[in-house]
């Protein structure tokens, strides 16, 4: 049996749609999710996914339970929040090194559509000590030893035979989930989610949360200055043609 | 006290166009309000010429380590090695692929701050180092600072600096590194095949000195192709919205606004575009903005220089005469 992490965020919803509340699974990672769900049919995997996140995180771990993941350790707690990348990825790592130690391969979406930054795939990968593989387009298979990826990055596409243990960041996202069933779902409603807080995944106070973190924003400044534009009235040829003199000087 | 290090970490293979010139001017900038010193890390294979340039935009050192392979975990350990040696305050990145990983693993390994995709840098007495990047999804930039983090350590927007040859003349020390730690590469993995793909020339979008802007008003492919024809008629690059790529109108290099592109030329024509902050982000530092929508309130017309309240569609068929 093959052991896959899947490092899981959920984001605000409204980023893909302004109707939508609450928070929806990343959509890099649940392309991730999506994809492991049609390998389970044909390879023998487990999944187990790893979240940081309150609460409001629960219906999107429901989902990624009834998409595919086996087991979920949820690190909720008060302490692992407002954390930054450095202070995500000691926290991630930690819960990995502790509860799947022997993971054959640690997939993660490229980035989150919140902060964007796309620095912890890299950062988790160089604490587990496991080889990086970036810019992954698609899985191709999941072999007794390796995997084969594709990797698009940007001067080339290649397909690449990974070792286990491998890291990998994946670009592709989907934004709906089609793998979803009624049944899946009901059962990941009732099923018990392991939450696990600071002191149970036994980490310092100052490796995770604000306190472990090594960047903080001060504030934020408006970068939209209004201006007083200038109307050009007349009929549509004079606006046309207002146009046309300024793109002559 | 001690000069503050301030590296730029530069690639001899992707040296060729102005990206690390940009950094080596901010960082120039920032030494002189901080008491600094501009150190270029330059790895990879390149000539003492190449290394001598960097003085022209105000480096006072190159610590250069020739190295024939280009491999984010070899650069880390040499990164490191140099780091361990010399120490750093800040040390700025491009944006590349390549280097998004090398500053990740660098700052895990170090387990110090790392800012992604800078569009300013700045110092101020009482903060220190801060840098900006944009928020997610809002017209704010936020301002961040590293905290209990050795060095202070980012990675920059392309173009969100100018590449500026200073006026004084700096002597240039040049050091060559010698890492004695292993070549070797890595066998975990195998690359069974390799295509290589058009890289995606920006220069274009760089250079432009018009440039029009289509967004979601631009309602059917007639109009876009009317655009497009004026574009060329101009000499004008045409970009979009995020909307716009998405659609499949543009692919995703002329992409403008917060996750795509910024652009700062002599005229931008927004055509149908509302005016969302994510893109006004990317266009805002065009010397002129002239807005197109039939809608007189569209948020664009609040950092339009001209103003043209129209169906989009009437609009160029006039301006396309």
């Amino acid at each position: 049996m093959i052991k896959i992490v899947v490092c899981l965020k959920m984001v605000p919803g409204k980023l893909i749609d302004a109707e939508r509340s609450g928070l929806i699974i990343n959509p890099y990672d649940l392309f991730v999710l999506e994809k492991l769900a049609e390998f389970k049919k044909t390879t023998d995997i487990s999944v187990i996914g790893i979240c940081m996140g309150g609460e409001s995180a629960r219906e999107g771990l429901v989902r990624s339970k009834a998409l595919v993941c086996d087991d979920i350790y949820w690190l909720n707690d008060i302490k692992f929040a407002q954390a930054d990348t450095i202070a995500t990825t000691k926290t991630l790592s930690a819960a990995i090194k502790k509860y799947i130690p022997d993971a054959d391969a640690v997939i993660c979406g490229g980035h989150a559509i919140d902060g964007e930054t796309g620095q912890v795939p890299a950062e988790l990968s160089e604490k587990l000590g496991i080889t990086y593989f970036s810019s992954v387009a698609d899985i191709e298979s999941f072999g007794h030893d390796s995997a084969v990826i594709v990797k698009k990055d940007e001067g080339s596409e290649m397909t690449v035979r990974c070792r286990y243990p491998f890291l990998l960041s994946v670009d592709s996202f989907l934004t709906y989930a089609s793998n979803l069933n009624i049944i899946a779902l009901k059962r990941a409603q009732k099923w018990e989610y392991k939450i696990i807080s600071s002191e149970e995944l036994g980490i310092a106070q100052t490796d995770c949360g604000a306190a472990g973190s090594k960047t903080k924003v001060i504030n934020s400044v408006n970068i939209i200055y209004k201006k007083e534009s200038i109307e050009v009235g007349g009929s549509i040829k004079e606006k046309a043609d207002h146009v046309k003199k300024l793109l002559q000087q | 006290m001690d000069k503050r290090n301030i590296w730029v970490v530069c690639d001899a293979f992707d040296h060729v166009d102005s990206f690390t010139g940009q950094l080596i001017s901010k960082a120039y900038q920032l030494s002189k309000e901080s008491n600094g010193c501009v150190q270029v890390i330059f790895l990879g294979d390149t000539s003492e010429d190449e290394l001598k340039r960097c003085a022209l935009y105000g480096a006072d050192e190159v610590v250069y380590q020739h190295c024939e392979t280009k491999d984010e975990r070899l650069w880390l350990d040499i990164l490191s090695d140099i780091y361990s040696s010399i120490g750093a305050d800040v040390i700025m990145f491009t944006n590349s692929d390549f280097s998004k990983t090398l500053s990740s693993f660098f700052a895990s390994r170090f387990e110090v701050g790392l800012t992604a995709d800078c569009i300013d840098i700045c110092f101020e007495d009482e903060n220190g180092f801060v840098f900006e990047r944009a928020a997610m999804s809002d017209s704010v930039q936020a301002r961040i600072i590293c905290i209990d983090s050795q060095c202070c350590t980012c990675t920059v927007k392309k173009n969100a600096f100018v590449e500026n040859v200073i006026n004084e003349v700096k002597e240039l020390s040049i050091r060559k590194w010698d890492y004695k730690g292993s070549f070797n590469t890595d066998d975990t993995y195998e690359v069974i095949s390799c295509v290589k793909r058009e890289i995606e020339n920006s220069a274009d979008l760089d250079n432009a000195k018009i440039v029009f802007g289509v967004g979601r008003g631009v309602k059917d492919k007639e109009t876009f192709d009317l655009i497009c024809q004026a574009g060329k008629k101009y000499n004008a690059v045409v970009v979009g919205t995020k909307c716009v790529v998405d659609d499949g109108l543009l692919p995703k290099k002329y992409q403008v606004g917060q996750s795509g592109r910024s652009i700062a030329p002599d005229i931008y024509i927004a055509f149908g575009i509302s005016g969302a902050n994510q893109h006004l982000v990317g266009i805002r530092n065009s010397r002129q903005i002239i807005a197109v929508n039939n809608n007189e309130n569209a948020p664009i017309f609040n950092i339009a220089d001209v103003k043209i309240v129209a169906d989009v569609k009437e609009f160029i068929k006039e301006f396309s005469e």
